[in-house]
């Protein structure tokens, strides 16, 4: 659900786009709605906070409140429900009575005239007896006490120990000889967390040049972890058999290799340093080996983090179906221009995936490999 | 953060409507519980009235009163600690109907004065006028007569043991709900 929050902002106004003008006010308020309560979550995972973003934070809260009544109708219980339908039931039987003796001729003014009024009376019913109260609705206003009281709120979250119920629970019962489980899981990681600790502690010991046992400093050496690189790096996974050159490329992407072979002079010529200019001729390059694949993971600084990043997996699957559905081809923000194109866009355009590849240098001397994306750039339609 | 597991509790199996039958095993539950509870928090009360010696960072020893401050829970989790009915706020007195409402300040929960209430009426069905009054009070605040774990704790203050938590209250509270309104929403006005 943290994802969905991150982007609905950014799609619900185009799903809301041209509104007839019956539609101008509630497309309004919906997005008002939903922005404030997206404002407001933005707000409360703020790590510190001054005497200013805490009103902020409040406004947000009053607005979604103010506006709420708008998505009112869709929290229609099953009770309303009924009433509803038995409401529009009576109605129904009244009619049919009456409009027995009215001519034909009339009737249709009289329907139209009739769905109008029960839909009045549907709205007047659901308004009566819907409402917004439950009780997470009311949880969000104890957020303001609790900044002032005990800090942020994300320094408070119930994740880790949702965590620990696998690592401390779930991993001590798989441990455990499921005879008297209680007791072993309790003891598991209590003996886990020691001996983490005890190491930690013979490290420390050892930096400072403390006289260590030798079968210490031997065990120490054994199981010190190898320090993994960050995974800070733009990842390209699931490759595709069968693709060993270009031609296999453009058949498998439905591009022609002239095409491929033009884009990729026109990438050498705009983006290489001259010394490591590409081959211009059609035949080499429809020789250079190349691997297609599916998926490119892009790290992403986590909001309000530093040193923490978010995956983010853009697909390409071409025209093969992913997981048996529809075919994928995700949009990105592509890089390119000066810092001050493209207005608040600030150098990024939107463009769709068409292919992800690598493809080895044309000249056999240089070992170099270069990871490519082929895009599509989207242009508005119909003033957006 | 460091999470310690101190005690898995007894967790029945859920029982479905409520019968006499059924009653009277949730409030065998609860009481378990509550047993169960007791004796978790046995050291921390001493700890709390005299102070325990702790090991200082610059190396004195200190008298140090560890007061429980907070209790990272969801709401469910919550609703069973604070002995609470599921739709009540265990931070605050507020009625069920004005849930959604964004003014009003509510009262904040005096558990002292729930369990002094329950301690001066055992029986809730005399004629008393005072049991009437607790009858009253258990009812309009949504209250589980002595169901409350964190009863009798010394220098605690219940109702701020709550911490908001934005996983279940936003993410998978507020949002969930706002994806159901969007889709309706959008139902409604032929825009899928």
């Amino acid at each position: 659900m943290r994802n969905p929050g991150r982007c609905l902002l950014g799609v619900l106004p185009v799903g809301l786009r041209q509104p007839d003008s019956a539609q101008v006010q509630p497309f309004r308020r919906a997005l008002t709605c939903v922005r404030s309560l997206l404002d407001f979550t933005m707000m409360s995972q703020y790590r510190s906070h001054i005497p200013q973003t805490i009103p902020y934070m409040e406004e947000y809260a009053t607005q979604f409140h103010e506006t709420k009544d708008i998505f009112l109708e869709f929290r229609i219980s099953k009770r309303t429900q009924e009433k509803a339908d038995e409401l529009r039931k009576e109605l129904h039987r009244q009619r049919a009575q009456i409009r027995e003796r009215e001519p034909p001729s009339q009737l249709r003014r009289i329907r139209d005239d009739d769905s109008e009024e029960e839909n009045d009376q549907r709205m007047e019913l659901i308004d009566s007896e819907s409402n917004c109260n439950f009780v997470k609705m009311h949880l969000i206003s104890h957020f303001r006490d609790h900044i002032y009281m005990f800090g942020n709120i994300p320094m408070y979250p119930t994740e880790y120990g949702e965590l620990a119920h696998k690592e401390q629970i779930k991993d001590g019962w798989r441990r455990s000889n499921k005879i008297d489980a209680a007791r072993q899981i309790l003891s598991s990681y209590g003996r886990q967390h020691a001996i983490r600790i005890r190491i930690l502690n013979l490290e420390f010991l050892q930096r400072a040049r403390a006289d260590l046992p030798t079968e210490v400093v031997e065990h120490l050496e054994k199981t010190r972890p190898t320090p993994t690189p960050p995974a800070h790096r733009r990842i390209l996974k699931g490759r595709c058999d069968n693709i060993h050159d270009v031609v296999d490329f453009g058949r498998a992407c439905d591009i022609s290799p002239e095409t491929i072979c033009r884009e990729l002079i026109q990438y050498s010529r705009l983006s290489l340093p001259p010394e490591r200019r590409q081959p211009e001729t059609p035949a080499i390059l429809r020789a250079l080996p190349v691997e297609l694949l599916m998926q490119l993971e892009i790290p992403v600084l986590a909001f309000q983090e530093s040193g923490v990043y978010d995956i983010h997996r853009a697909r390409c699957t071409g025209a093969r179906l992913f997981r048996d559905q529809t075919s994928r081809n995700d949009c990105v923000w592509i890089q390119a221009g000066g810092e001050n194109m493209y207005g608040a866009l600030t150098r990024h355009l939107t463009a769709r995936l068409i292919a992800l590849f690598k493809i080895r240098s044309g000249y056999m001397q240089q070992d170099t490999v270069y990871l490519l994306a082929g895009v599509q750039f989207l242009s508005l339609v119909d003033s957006g | 953060m460091a999470i310690l597991l101190l005690g898995l509790l007894p967790i029945p199996p859920k029982l479905a409507k409520s019968s006499r039958a059924d009653k009277l095993q949730r409030l065998l539950n609860a009481d378990t519980l509550r047993g169960v509870f007791e004796h978790i928090f046995v050291p921390l009360k001493g700890a709390a009235r005299e102070g325990a010696p702790i090991d200082c960072a610059d190396g004195k020893i200190r008298r140090c009163f560890q007061i429980m401050s907070g209790w990272i829970a969801d709401h469910v989790e919550n609703v069973t600690l604070h002995g609470i009915k599921s739709n009540a706020c265990p931070k605050s007195e507020v009625p069920p109907e004005e849930l959604g409402s964004r003014d009003g300040h509510h009262r904040a929960r005096d558990y002292a004065r729930y369990e002094r209430y329950e301690c001066e009426n055992p029986s809730l069905d005399s004629e008393t006028h005072d049991a009437a009054h607790a009858r009253y009070t258990n009812e309009t605040h949504d209250i589980k007569r002595g169901q409350n774990v964190f009863q009798r704790l010394v220098r605690v203050s219940t109702p701020d043991l709550y911490m908001p938590d934005m996983l279940h209250i936003i993410y998978l509270g507020l949002f969930k709900h706002m994806m159901d309104w969007i889709q309706g929403f959008l139902k409604k006005h032929a825009r899928q």
